[in-house]
């Protein structure tokens, strides 16, 4: 542009000083801008769009004239290209403030401004690059400052000058987008490392720089693309497309065709079809000539680059007719020495000839990696209904960031004209494959940055039980009746332990099951710690059987291998450890349950009172060659029915009776200070608590008090279903080691531990806090005082209220024969010392010590583990 | 005998609506569903939450159309549209998503229902007034019937411990308000139970009261004029 | 005067056992003393070159006095031998390869810097120049010495068979296939492309470079040349210069 066109607050940009003068201009109009609405934006994009549009003609013209190269015509369509489609496919893009919601989820996004972009422009596509890189600047609210090439700086810059004047009229600060005037290597440094990001479309030398500079940069890649005509292509579309493809503003556009690669079957009619549309093969000398004229000691020679078949023959010595339209070589070798194989950007096209679709992926393999292209477009020709796995083939094979399929691949690989979900864009990206930073086509969401906020949100939570829950003394077979009356089940496969099995426990079940006439089996080898090769047998049984229902009938071991065989049976393919995982958020584990009851409806019986185990989701087995415990927790697991008839718990012995009793009572409180409790598990813990209290000494002192046995069936029910759905804590996770290390029965181990666990989970200044989004704050000695009063407990104070519960529950300790400490059990001093650090870890490791409410150390389990042993603090 | 029936799987929490939903296709395939509603207006817009997730999904649904063919049923709404629901279910999947907590009750839809959805986004709790005396009376209900036991106890003792407790929330009173329905639906299921049960008592003592205590309480709460 | 070698602006001399280096009056002085400086810093790497012995002013010329190697240049032997071609290439490519292994003292001149600045002063078009800058840009800084116009004149040997490298006015630390670029142009421009193309040849396979990393530098050292203003070299010159990056 002539100086005199300028105003007087318009700068020439041909020093450093001048330069700095200009970036500072810009980045003030950028300030002002970012805070422009969507609308306001919008409308500045819509305007300068339009200008750009309209001065297509005199901008093509003006960068043939210029450079040198190209077709005028070709140039106006790229202009109309980079404003027309550019619009329209971003117009209604949100690209200001918030661009998403999910309130559901709580997350909102923001789109802000980087800065000031450094748009380096080429000179193959001088205005329309220009045009494409100040609309989207435009559309993201960010300044832009344009670093054109010496040999077409006055086009690239006449097309930024109309963009910036349009956008201006329409209510852009002035000096948004701007330019440097004299084009140097220091200037155009100094654009990189002042701005906040690079779009550098250039040859190597320049996005080497781009990413040199410190600036984050956008790159691009030189192309090389490979047309592979398979032989069951459309030949007529083929060539003609190529062509057209290939002479659009004379193949300078980096996407285009620089060979074809034709299959043997139809290289010929290839030839002829090519030939027939005027395109000229050349002969050897002419091809030689071509080779010294086209590379200089391996570079691109710029005077044929954008010039017509005529143009380019005569400098190489030759006379070709005015009205070719592509120089066409045939050549073997895909060598980089072979100049052929190289990028041309003009309109010299290699031809290879394929012994088979292997071969042509091989060589468009090989040209690529020999003679540069990597990452960017590759283009196949083909029947894409009948020969989808040859097009997959191809496209897996080929390592560049665009495969086209029947598309022309200049004006296809720039995307929107022939797929309209392929981003229209000047800036093709070629990964890592050829040194870029991104894979695509450039576009809006490169230049902004996006703020995500996201607010605390409670997860779901649930209350989830089996949905028939049977109980009073003597209701089994009462129960059972559904099996035949409404389930119309016909197979029952009896999973049980040798001792109930022997001692007749199993009659009542198949009594009445033979009554109702459904065949059954029974498996009795269930172990104390079920392991996972017992499990394994007796799902090998099952598939045998094929039974329709399952009874798992015993105490917590029978219903856990009973829960293992039925997911053994019903998903042999599941893997085992994976659903073993360990999980923070049961909703969101990583591995998702086969979905279970497709062949068996399960029915859990409990023998004691207990574990709970027939209303929750959890199962622990052994692998037996390891010792290691695999605890599986879904709710795919949670058995269809529960049947808690007295009966069966008549006969269990005070051991057990005071065991599994005092179990429960611990399943209830760490049901209430988990961080996952709800009211309603708050309910059934609270009651069940109260029942325990109740009932326990009876049942304990008086095996047979019918009214004593059936609370304290209710209570470990119920407790089972708040801890099955608001899970334990850390009690539990210590109980859990403390078992497999010393052999302690587990509700032994727990009462052993709880009042120390639960002083130590009262503390109002944890060091750490439990973590879940429902747990707003630590508040557990509150919990357990709500715990206190709801048992008869009184007092002044939080304190004192919670140190008469403490003693509460240590007292029904003594009243059932549990003992004080873990030394009142015989176990050795040294022995249980040498395995504290290890039961520690693993207790800090186990899967209830997440829903504690205090997080504990390792250390501080460690020292609880002491105080339970010795019976006071260490 | 007795027995304690719960629907399979209750949801609740704000916002867990299509979290719940989700499971139609992650867990049961479902690929049509059928929505019953009640015609009212204001309900279209938190209806938009039910059909928005089933989009997303991409599962196809239809709105009263009780001869649409579909894999499950979700009842949204009242009382009667829950019942509806319910009984049109069949061996369907039935998803029951109440649109209010306090008034009427649906025991069909807490007897039938595989999934109860309580979301407060969707779900409005009835005024504070008319929820109070609706816990008071159902909880109290409950207590009496055929098929009250502890695990039923145990839910409306903890209705009757929010609803006099001094921190009211909307949340805690319509969770106050379902355990109570539940309560009450598992009570009077009358399939087995032979004679009436009265554990009025219990729930007094579970609430360190005495029963008169625990009557003059409930009467205050449904009727505080007193 | 025993004239040993003479070009326009210098003259090379025997004086006994030395041989003189004579500049013009009009050579600047920082240039004569540079080429001193430049040859006392390769002597230092232990490289076989003549010692410098004196820098003087003879009247109102400088000279550079060093030892005197007798022997002959491979340039005359390939001249009176032909068949001799390639053993001596492969002599000169072995000699250039040590030279390149050889690391530079610090303060040698900067072959990338040197570069730039004659890029600056040719007299390319504005467009060529800023394509040429922007290529050299991206080079990357090596530190090996660099002869900077090697060529088989440049080579005595003597006669009991020892080599000597000499005229080390150009030298730089920078690249070796920036050195083998230029020896490529010196051969093209001197012998021709067959011999330019089989010293390239010998150069990457014994030096295991890829061709096209020297090609990369060849419209570099061309530009560098042009500065030099010899107008029968001149067309042979732009159209190496004139190339375009791979857009």
């Amino acid at each position: 542009m002539s100086k005199e066109k300028m105003t007087s607050d318009a700068i020439f940009v041909n020093t450093v000083d001048a330069l700095r003068t200009k970036l500072g201009q810009i980045r003030a109009a950028q300030a002002k801008y970012a805070v422009f609405t969507q609308e306001q934006v919008d409308a500045i994009f819509k305007a300068a769009a339009l200008a750009a549009n309209h001065a297509r003609i005199p901008l093509a013209k003006m960068a043939v004239e210029e450079t040198g190269m190209g077709i005028v015509e070709d140039k106006v369509i790229k202009n109309n290209y980079a404003a027309e489609h550019i619009y329209n496919h971003y117009k209604n893009v949100k690209t200001c403030g918030v661009i998403e919601e999910d309130k559901e989820f709580g997350i909102v996004k923001f789109a802000e401004p980087i800065g000031v972009i450094a748009a380096v422009i080429p000179t193959t596509n001088p205005t329309s690059t220009a045009i494409f890189k100040c609309l989207l600047a435009l559309k993201t609210r960010n300044g832009i400052i344009i670093s054109p090439h010496p040999r077409a700086k006055e086009s690239t810059i006449a097309a930024a000058k109309l963009v910036m004047e349009a956008a201006e009229k329409a209510g852009a600060p002035k000096n948004l987008i701007g330019w440097v005037d004299v084009p140097s290597l220091e200037l155009t440094n100094m654009v990189m490392k002042e701005s906040d990001i690079i779009l550098a479309t250039g040859g190597p030398g320049m996005v080497k720089a781009a990413y040199s500079s410190g600036t984050p940069a956008i790159g691009v890649g030189a192309g090389n693309a490979s047309a592979v005509i398979d032989k069951s292509a459309d030949i007529c579309n083929a060539v003609n497309s190529i062509i057209h493809s290939k002479t659009f503003d004379n193949g300078m556009i980096c996407a285009t065709e620089q060979t074809v690669i034709a299959h043997k079957d139809v290289y010929d009619a290839v030839k002829a079809e090519f030939a027939r549309r005027g395109c000229y093969f050349l002969n050897e000398d002419e091809k030689d000539k071509i080779r010294k004229t086209m590379l200089i000691n391996g570079a691109l020679n710029a005077k044929i680059v954008g010039q017509r078949p005529v143009t380019i023959a005569k400098l190489a010595g030759f006379e070709v007719p005015d009205t070719t339209k592509v120089l066409i070589g045939e050549v073997e070798s895909t060598s980089v020495d072979e100049a052929f194989a190289h990028e041309k950007l003009t309109t010299i096209l290699a031809m290879y000839k394929a012994e088979s679709f292997e071969d042509a992926m091989d060589k468009a393999e090989q040209l690529l990696n020999n003679a540069g292209g990597l990452g960017h477009t590759s283009s196949l020709w083909i029947d894409n209904v009948h020969e989808r796995e040859k097009l997959l083939q191809f496209a897996d094979r080929m390592k560049t960031c665009r495969v086209l399929v029947n598309t022309p691949s200049s004006l296809g690989g720039i995307g929107d004209l022939y797929n309209f979900k392929f981003t229209p864009s000047l800036t093709l990206g070629c990964g890592s494959w050829g040194g870029n930073s991104v894979s695509e086509n450039v576009g809006v969401k490169h230049l902004l940055n996006i703020k995500t906020v996201a607010e605390r949100r409670e997860n779901m939570l649930w209350f989830r039980t089996p949905q028939k829950v049977y109980f009073k003394k003597g209701c089994l077979p009462v129960a059972l009746d559904e099996l035949h009356t409404v389930l119309g089940k016909k197979r029952v496969f009896l999973v049980t332990d040798s001792f109930l099995y022997k001692n007749g426990f199993t009659k009542v079940i198949t009594d009445k099951l033979t009554e109702m006439g459904i065949a059954y089996t029974v498996f009795s080898d269930v172990e104390p710690d079920p392991t996972l090769l017992s499990a394994q047998k007796g799902a090998e049984q099952m598939r045998t059987f094929e039974p329709d229902c399952i009874i798992a009938l015993g105490g917590g071991s029978a219903m856990d291998a009973g829960k293992i065989m039925w997911v053994l049976y019903e998903h042999p393919e599941a893997d085992f450890l994976d659903m073993a995982m360990r999980f923070i958020d049961i909703r969101k584990r990583v591995y998702t349950f086969p979905k279970m009851g497709e062949k068996a409806y399960f029915i859990a019986i409990p023998t004691s009172s207990g574990t709970g185990s027939e209303v929750t989701p959890f199962a622990v087995i052994t692998d037996q060659e390891t010792g290691h415990k695999y605890p599986l927790a879904d709710y795919e697991l949670l058995p269809n029915m529960a049947i808690v008839d007295t009966d069966l718990m008549m006969s269990a012995p005070k051991g057990l009776t005071a065991a599994s009793g005092y179990d429960a009572m611990v399943h209830a409180l760490e049901a209430y200070a988990s961080v996952m409790a709800t009211d309603y598990t708050d309910g059934l813990a609270v009651r069940a608590m109260q029942l325990i209290f109740r009932y326990l000494p009876i049942a304990y002192n008086d095996g047979s008090d019918v009214q004593a046995r059936e609370k304290m069936a209710s209570a470990a029910t119920m407790a089972g279903m708040a801890f099955a759905n608001a899970f334990l804590g850390v009690c539990h996770s210590m109980a859990h080691k403390l078992g497999a290390y010393h052999h302690l029965p587990h509700g032994v181990a727990n009462a052993l531990l709880l009042t120390i666990v639960m002083r130590f989970n009262a503390d109002d200044k944890p060091r750490k806090m439990g973590t879940f989004s429902q747990y707003q704050y630590p508040h557990a000695l509150e919990r357990y005082c709500e715990c206190a009063l709801a048992c008869g407990v009184t007092g002044r104070d939080d304190q004192e209220i919670f140190e008469k519960f403490l003693k509460k529950l240590e007292d029904l300790r003594d009243v059932v024969g549990i003992r004080k400490t873990i030394r009142d059990y015989g176990i050795d001093e040294q022995t249980f010392l040498n395995s504290l650090d290890r039961m520690s870890e693993d207790a800090f490791d186990d899967q209830c010590t997440g829903a504690n409410p205090r997080y504990p150390l390792i250390s501080e389990i460690r020292e609880m583990y002491l105080e339970a042993y010795y019976g006071e603090k260490q | 005998m007795q027995s304690f029936l719960t629907p399979d799987k209750l949801y609740f929490k704000q916002g867990c609506l299509p979290v719940a939903l989700r499971e139609l296709k992650d867990i049961y395939h479902a690929s049509r569903v059928l929505l019953i509603t009640d015609e009212e207006k204001h309900l279209q817009t938190s209806l938009a939450l039910v059909t928005n997730a089933l989009y997303e999904l991409g599962i196809e649904y239809a709105v009263n159309h009780e001869n649409f063919s579909a894999d499950a049923v979700i009842g949204f709404g009242y009382a009667d549209s829950l019942e509806r629901a319910a009984a049109l279910a069949g061996e369907r999947y039935y998803i029951a998503v109440p649109v209010s907590v306090g008034w009427q009750m649906s025991a069909a839809a807490w007897r039938r229902a595989d999934m109860f959805i309580l979301d407060e986004d969707v779900c409005r709790p009835a005024p504070e007034k008319d929820i109070c005396v609706h816990i008071a009376q159902t909880a109290r209900a409950s207590l009496v019937g055929a098929n009250p036991s502890d695990y039923t106890l145990s839910l409306s003792v903890q209705a009757l411990r929010i609803l006099f407790g001094s921190r009211h929330t909307a949340a805690s009173l319509l969770h106050a308000a379902a355990m109570a329905e539940m309560a009450y639906t598992a009570a009077r299921s009358d399939e087995f139970a032979a004679d009436a049960l009265n554990l009025f008592p219990d729930a007094a003592e579970a609430l360190g009261m005495t029963a008169e205590e625990l009557e003059t309480k409930i009467n205050c709460a449904v009727d505080p004029v007193q | 005067m025993d004239i040993l070698f003479q070009c326009p602006n210098k003259v090379i001399y025997r004086e006994g056992d030395y041989a003189v280096k004579q500049f013009d009056e009009n050579y600047s002085t920082s240039d004569v003393l540079n080429e001193a400086l430049n040859q006392a810093r390769v002597e230092e790497t232990g490289l076989p070159i003549p010692k410098l012995v004196e820098v003087r002013k003879n009247g109102s010329k400088w000279e550079i006095v060093m030892d005197y190697i007798p022997g002959k240049t491979m340039k005359q032997l390939i001249e009176e031998d032909p068949s001799r071609e390639e053993e001596l290439l492969n002599r000169f490519v072995d000699i250039q390869l040590s030279i390149h292994a050889t690391a530079a003292p610090v303060t040698m001149n900067k072959l990338k810097d040197k570069m730039q600045r004659k890029i600056s002063e040719s007299k390319l078009n504005a467009t060529t120049r800023y394509e040429l800058h922007t290529r050299l840009e991206s080079m990357p800084k090596h530190k090996k010495v660099c002869h900077g116009d090697l060529g088989l004149g440049d080579v005595i040997i003597t006669p009991d068979d020892k080599y000597f490298i000499i005229d080390w006015a150009h030298a730089t630390q920078g690249n070796a296939s920036a050195d083998a670029a230029r020896t490529f142009l010196k051969f093209s421009l001197t012998y021709g492309e067959e011999r330019a193309n089989k010293y390239l040849d010998l150069f990457c396979r014994k030096s295991d470079t890829a061709k096209q990393y020297v090609q990369r530098w060849m419209p570099i050292v061309a530009a560098s040349q042009s500065v030099k203003g010899h107008e029968d070299e001149m067309e042979f010159l732009m159209r190496w210069t004139d190339v375009v990056e791979y857009e």
